[in-house]
């Protein structure tokens, strides 16, 4: 059955290789290359920017044909009348594909890994690439679990939409859609996930921590005080409101550096310090799993009652 | 095997589509190790009633047993109790014919692997070869190959000869005959070539106008038709017994062909015994005219396509 599961999706699964493999292989040479020329450097930006996409267009091209594909070719007829339940049928095909599927993200996952360490991260943070800093979106959505997430929630999504349009080539157009608006809607609720932690300074200077982390906010506190206002957590304090309260002392030159200066006031930085990492990013793993096995759900009521 | 149970026994079945009835009101019993010809014209209901047989369909109304066990179970028994050949002979045209048989051999705890590699062999399909690489009729073969390896209780064919060549045709029924014979297989199969059916069919369901319009005997079916052949007007003596499926006027000879259960004793008519072939045709043809041919006086009981008429003996 493992052999079935293998043989009747082969072909999407080895295309789906040689494209990462492709990938791979332009990482690990401009890992291995020294002394980049600007050229260089805005093609191996162009490679992670890729890398972005890839979990979701790699989880739906191999999850969106897989009823779809074999109900558009009528083959599900043929499938579903040997003697194997349409329920094991469906798991060892999801075993199988989505298995390989996570291994080459994992893979992919790690060899980034390298590739920063290989490559001057400095010289990247200037082309406006990856920064290198964990915690920071650009490359928290490139390490760790939440790559492993992003791919399994679009597998299964291309599964499931799969049961319902029963064209893999619309499933997949419909899924991209949906999965970047998941996951822009995700990364827009990421910082208030964990409590961020909050600094503050007499001076505009962050802390060394704050530059490590992910800065989420600036806001200004009048007076000497370094708690948030009575009654409020930093979490209520609206932070982009204070400056306004800066600005409507009577200044004589209103920049933000004279307004501390001047009127005494604290700088308060809130940020998701970098040991906050690998709670968020359980959290977020925790949320696309969650929300690819609702996914799986529908997908295993719409195979047990599907009639031609 | 149970032989008191019916191989397949439906009661009111039918299947709605969107605005109309794919199949309506059938209910018929077929008993086990029969080979039943299930005949009708074109979108009559016959690959509607296959599908919803073999589980791939589900019914709107009505009750199915396959083998005393309602096709929607799904259980890995009742599965391997049956197998079905759809009309479109879906098969994954990217695989070789050796990995087909894996396929069925992987999924089949019943699977007959000498049987069906003997069988390719006589039909001189190379195991090497790619399934898309195959002709029609190749293609057709491996995917009744599939279905007898799976050495079934049940069989379902639609349109199993529809791809074949006369020669093959023949092959193919040996085959059928010889499975039936050695494991008491039931053959349910259905085609438009009344001809080849009648030589090895035992039984015989007529669908048309999405319904069930007799099921029965072979013998039973041929016993009770018979063809009426008279100068014009000798329709109007004793045939009230009888009912008229059609009617074709020559010149002044008109020929009927009529539904009796007595034997019919007019000397006026010249009373001759049909072929399946020639019973067929003439609900068909009564069919295709009823819609504009009701007008006409008859006496006599005129068969219409809405008469469900079942001769289940």
């Amino acid at each position: 059955m493992t052999w079935v599961a293998w043989r009747v999706q082969r072909s999407q699964i080895l295309a789906a290789i040689a494209v990462v493999a492709a990938l791979a292989l332009w990482l690990i040479a401009s890992g291995l290359v020294t002394g980049h020329s600007q050229t260089w450097k805005y093609w191996t930006d162009a490679d992670v920017y890729v890398l972005y996409v890839l979990p979701g267009i790699l989880g739906l091209a191999i999850g969106a044909p897989l009823i779809a594909g074999e109900v558009n070719l009528r083959t599900d007829r043929l499938a579903w009348t040997q003697s194997v339940t349409r329920i094991r049928w469906l798991t060892r095909k999801l075993l199988v594909s989505g298995l390989v599927t996570i291994g080459i993200v994992v893979v992919l996952t790690l060899l980034l890994e390298w590739w920063t360490r290989a490559v001057s991260v400095s010289a990247f943070t200037q082309s406006g690439g990856f920064s290198g800093v964990r915690i920071q979106p650009d490359a928290f959505d490139l390490t760790g679990l939440v790559v492993v997430g992003y791919t399994v929630f679009a597998f299964f999504l291309g599964t499931a939409l799969g049961t319902v349009i029963r064209r893999p080539g619309w499933a997949f157009a419909v899924g991209l859609p949906i999965f970047a608006a998941v996951r822009i809607v995700v990364q827009w609720l990421r910082p208030h996930l964990v409590t961020p932690a909050v600094y503050t300074s007499l001076v505009e200077r962050a802390s060394s921590a704050v530059n490590n982390g992910w800065l989420l906010n600036i806001g200004l506190l009048p007076s000497n005080r370094t708690t948030p206002p009575p009654g409020k957590t930093w979490a209520q304090w609206d932070f982009s409101k204070s400056y306004v309260a800066c600005e409507n002392k009577p200044l004589t030159n209103a920049g933000d550096g004279r307004c501390s200066l001047i009127a005494h006031v604290h700088y308060v930085f809130q940020y998701q310090p970098a040991s906050h990492y690998w709670a968020l990013q359980g959290i977020e793993l925790a949320i696309f799993i969650g929300l690819g096995l609702l996914l799986l759900a529908v997908t295993i009521i719409r195979v047990k009652r599907w009639r031609t | 095997m149970n032989t008191s149970v019916a191989a397949v026994e439906t009661v009111g079945l039918g299947k709605r589509y969107r605005r109309t009835w794919g199949l309506q009101d059938c209910s018929f019993t077929l008993p086990q190790g029969r080979v039943a010809a299930l005949v009708g014209p074109n979108g009559a209901g016959k690959s509607t009633l296959l599908r919803m047989l073999a589980g791939i369909s589900t019914p709107s109304t009505g009750t199915i047993n396959v083998l005393g066990q309602s096709p929607r179970t799904q259980s890995i028994e009742a599965l391997a109790r049956v197998a079905y050949l759809d009309q479109d002979r879906p098969l994954y045209n990217d695989f070789r014919v050796e990995e087909i048989l894996r396929f069925g051999r992987e999924l089949n705890p019943r699977w007959d692997e000498v049987r069906a590699r003997r069988h390719l062999e006589e039909l001189r399909i190379s195991l090497t070869s790619r399934i898309g690489k195959l002709s029609g009729g190749q293609q057709a073969q491996v995917a009744l190959t599939m279905c007898l390896a799976k050495r079934p209780e049940l069989l379902l064919l639609d349109e199993p000869v529809a791809a074949l060549d006369p020669l093959a045709r023949e092959d193919l029924m040996q085959i059928l005959l010889e499975s039936v014979e050695e494991n008491g297989t039931t053959v349910l199969l259905s085609s438009h070539a009344v001809a080849d059916l009648a030589t090895v069919c035992d039984y015989v369901i007529f669908l048309s106008a999405s319904r069930v319009q007799f099921a029965g005997e072979l013998d039973h079916v041929l016993a009770v038709h018979r063809l009426l052949v008279g100068p014009v007007g000798t329709e109007s003596t004793s045939l009230d017994e009888a009912t008229i499926i059609s009617s074709i006027t020559a010149g002044r000879q008109s020929t009927l062909l009529v539904r009796c259960e007595q034997p019919l004793l007019d000397p006026a008519w010249e009373v001759l015994e049909p072929t399946l072939e020639e019973i067929v045709l003439a609900y068909l043809r009564a069919d295709a005219s009823a819609a504009y041919d009701q007008s006409e006086p008859r006496r006599g009981k005129r068969w219409t396509a809405r008469n469900d008429i079942s001769v289940v003996r």
